[in-house]
């Protein structure tokens, strides 16, 4: 008989999970997520991320890709296993500490500006010194003269833009992001995989769900899903791409 | 990086700054039109309801009588309103934090707690504030037949509906905090709303929630045992606050989502989509196997491809929505006891519960308008298609009116209920579902289209669709009032003399349905 409660169990430890390796940047145990309705979506999932690794994940639509994200970033809850963000449990105040996470389509609030959402966003991570970083970031995706328009009224790519800035503004040292290069025009293109580059040079892991070819040379890695499986974990190839996220 | 604030500060900061914003885009002339607007609604009905009192007064002894049988009564609707919040909390209820909200704040590195708890206070506040009135608005009421001090009866009503508010509240979001999962909530609300129930058909006073209700009657009786039950809200309100910031974010993102779905939904008065984001917010959805399965059909049928879709829909419905079919068939049924009794505004609740209950039973229907594509390649024309899902929802409707027949005997001599039924029967549950059926079929409304109509107009209209569905069930239901209240010179030939108006109200609905088509048509 299941437990009547959902909270998650005791996370293990390097003594009790002799897999676990405490300085992987992100790391799955097990992983797996079941929606409910005997639809296994991710299954059994074991994948470590290291340090400064710019990772693609590719794969064809239902593959789960976004659940694998989602999971993570501890926004969706495992049905089975772990993920551990800098070594620390998805989801716990470390974890949140150490992760940016962008997901597919950019949450805002209606009623702050760019510039509030900024601000919010900087301060409620701890973020010192950030206006400088800001402002070159704004400059960088062409915002700087909808600063004080509500994001909320934005077109997709301006949005989309916002959600980029909001993600890059907080310090972090892992990344996930999910498809951000849909609905970016071609110079917002090139500045995501220029600032991507530049923050895993500076250490950081991205791991970022796309089948941009723009970021193939900068990628360290590919991680290829089927049906909520490993289907390839190597170097990332234009050719592989085609060929995980075909499905062939 | 070195910390130069506590992130709670920032916290705080934004939230004055997006509360400015909010208040400058506010026009506060129409915010105070709508205030009063409603306010006076409320009195009208007010008014109303105690219009439609006996005027005689309650004696000390019959008051007394009264104040040890009610109780029990106010208990179990304060022990459903508690078990809805425990199915609420089970589902990761009952806070609506907006998206922003979890996917920023609940993701960043301060204590979700903090986040949280102002939400869930002003929940609370909110459920106190909203049961006090109500709690009021009855005391007032009541005051008009007790032989108590009004100002008393206002206090004492407000104080045991606010307490339950809070209660079903502070439950729910002890439920969350926990991550109690549904079926362990499903459980417990049983439980607490069968001791209620056990207390009603022993008329004493076992329940929590019976001693909450005995608050209420305090200007008849002052129970001092009662006090027991404001100690146990306030031990939920603490179980429910100290562990809010545990609640499941999967949850929180997903009620997020479906909720401002849900209120644009109601901003456009689209009520097959309310439903629907409803379901989903209480993940009611269809069940993997049916209940009964329907082989293939031979090859050569007589059966219909419509009539066999729409009970392979039926044979799909989870037991709660089955369960609150059945329910609201009974609510109904109590509804027209009231009604033969000569409380004439409940046909009303008679005829909204089976609206409701019609809805379900319209859901094949519902189907179709989804999916347009679909529809639109039937064969014939598209109001057709839609005339032969009438059948099943008759057949459903007639069902449901069995059990509000039945339910009805609980306050109607059986003799009285089985000659108006006989009569009543095919009328009522034909009416019912097209009327449900009209609803769904409608679709959104055309917000462009209407608008170039004019603003008085387009409200009309707007009225139009929401009120006339309904008011159809309510028609269907009218002739009952001709019956009489002698339970032994029950007037079925005028009775029956009547049902043939209501049944123009019915042909009618039934042509509009014929000329509906696809939204993109």
């Amino acid at each position: 008989m299941t437990s009547p409660f959902a909270l998650p169990k005791q996370p293990p430890t390097p003594a009790t999970e002799p897999r676990l390796k405490p300085d992987a940047a992100l790391q799955t145990l097990d992983l797996s997520k079941d929606y409910g309705d005997g639809m296994g979506l991710m299954s059994e999932l074991d994948l470590v991320i290291n340090k400064g690794e710019l990772v693609m994940l590719v794969g064809p639509n239902g593959a789960g890709k976004s659940t694998f994200l989602g999971l993570a970033a501890g926004m969706l809850e495992p049905s089975n296993g772990w993920a551990f963000i800098a070594g620390s449990p998805a989801g716990t105040v470390p974890a949140r500490a150490a992760l940016s996470y962008l997901p597919d389509n950019p949450v805002l609030y209606d009623d702050l500006s760019l510039s509030e959402h900024i601000e919010y966003v900087a301060r409620l991570h701890k973020t010192v010194d950030w206006q400088d970083y800001a402002d070159d970031l704004v400059d960088m995706f062409g915002l700087g003269d909808r600063i004080d328009d509500l994001p909320s009224r934005f077109s997709r790519g301006l949005k989309q833009k916002t959600g980029l800035v909001l993600g890059l503004i907080r310090p972090f040292t892992v990344m996930l992001v999910d498809e951000p290069f849909v609905g970016l025009d071609t110079p917002g293109q090139e500045t995501l995989v220029e600032i991507m580059t530049d923050v895993v040079a500076q250490g950081a892991s991205i791991i970022c769900s796309t089948h941009q070819l723009d970021l193939v040379p900068s990628a360290n890695r590919c991680v290829g899903l089927r049906d909520g499986e490993l289907a390839y974990d190597g170097p990332a190839t234009a050719a592989k791409i085609r060929e995980l996220v075909g499905g062939e | 990086m070195t910390d130069v604030e506590t992130p709670t500060e920032a916290l705080l900061d934004l939230r004055r700054a997006r509360r400015h914003n909010r208040l400058s885009e506010v026009h506060w002339i129409d915010a105070l039109y709508r205030v009063y607007m409603v306010g006076l609604a409320a009195v009208i009905f007010i008014m109303f309801a105690v219009s439609q009192l006996p005027n005689d007064r309650l004696t000390n002894e019959e008051a007394l009588q009264f104040a040890n049988e009610a109780p029990m009564w106010l208990g179990l609707g304060f022990a459903i309103a508690i078990g809805i919040g425990l199915r609420s909390g089970g589902r990761g209820g009952p806070l609506v934090l907006e998206a922003p909200v979890v996917m920023h704040e609940l993701n960043a590195p301060v204590s979700r707690a903090s986040v949280v708890r102002r939400p869930a206070i002003k929940q609370l506040r909110f459920m106190a504030f909203a049961g006090a009135v109500i709690g009021a608005i009855i005391g007032e009421v009541a005051a008009q037949r007790l032989p108590v001090n009004p100002a008393v009866a206002i206090a004492c009503g407000a104080l045991a509906f606010a307490l339950a508010g809070m209660l079903a509240s502070a439950t729910a979001l002890a439920a969350s905090g926990r991550r109690l999962r549904w079926w362990p909530a499903n459980f417990l609300a049983a439980v607490i709303i069968g001791w209620s129930v056990l207390d009603v058909l022993g008329k004493r006073t076992t329940s929590p929630f019976t001693l909450l209700a005995d608050i209420a009657f305090w200007p008849i009786e002052f129970r001092a045992l009662a006090l027991f039950s404001v100690v146990l809200v306030g031990v939920a309100v603490w179980l429910g606050l100290s562990r809010i910031g545990d609640l499941s974010i999967e949850h929180a993102l997903r009620r997020a989502g479906l909720v401002s779905q849900l209120r644009f939904a109601v901003t456009l008065q689209d009520v097959r989509t309310v439903v629907l984001l409803r379901r989903q917010l209480s993940q009611e959805n269809a069940r993997l196997r049916p209940w009964i399965r329907i082989g293939r059909l031979k090859r050569k049928s007589f059966i219909p491809p419509t009539w066999k879709r729409d009970w392979q829909s039926y044979l799909r419905f989870p037991f709660p929505r089955l369960l609150r079919m059945a329910m609201l068939g009974a609510v109904a049924g109590l509804s027209l006891g009231a009604l033969w009794r000569g409380t004439i505004p409940m046909i009303i609740v008679a005829g909204l519960a089976l609206y409701l209950v019609a809805y379900d039973a319209s859901e094949p229907t519902a189907q179709e308008v989804d999916h347009p594509t679909r529809w639109e390649s039937f064969p014939d024309a598209p109001g057709v298609l839609i005339l032969q899902h009438i059948a099943a929802a008759f057949v459903v409707m007639a069902f449901i009116c069995l059990i509000a027949a039945a339910a009805a005997t609980l306050l109607v001599p059986f003799a009285v209920v089985w000659k108006l039924a006989l009569i009543m029967f095919v009328p009522v549950a034909l009416a019912s579902a097209v009327s449900a059926m009209i609803s769904t079929a409608q679709g959104a409304p055309d917000m462009a289209g209407l608008a170039g109509l004019g603003p008085d107009v387009m409200g009309w209209l707007m009225i139009a669709r929401l009120i006339i569905p309904p008011a159809i069930t309510i028609i269907a239901l009218l002739p009952l009032l001709s019956a009489g209240s002698d339970p032994n010179a029950i007037n079925t030939t005028k009775v029956g003399n009547a049902t043939v108006y209501s049944l123009f109200a019915v042909g009618g609905a039934i042509l509009y349905l014929r000329t509906r088509k696809p939204k993109h048509l």
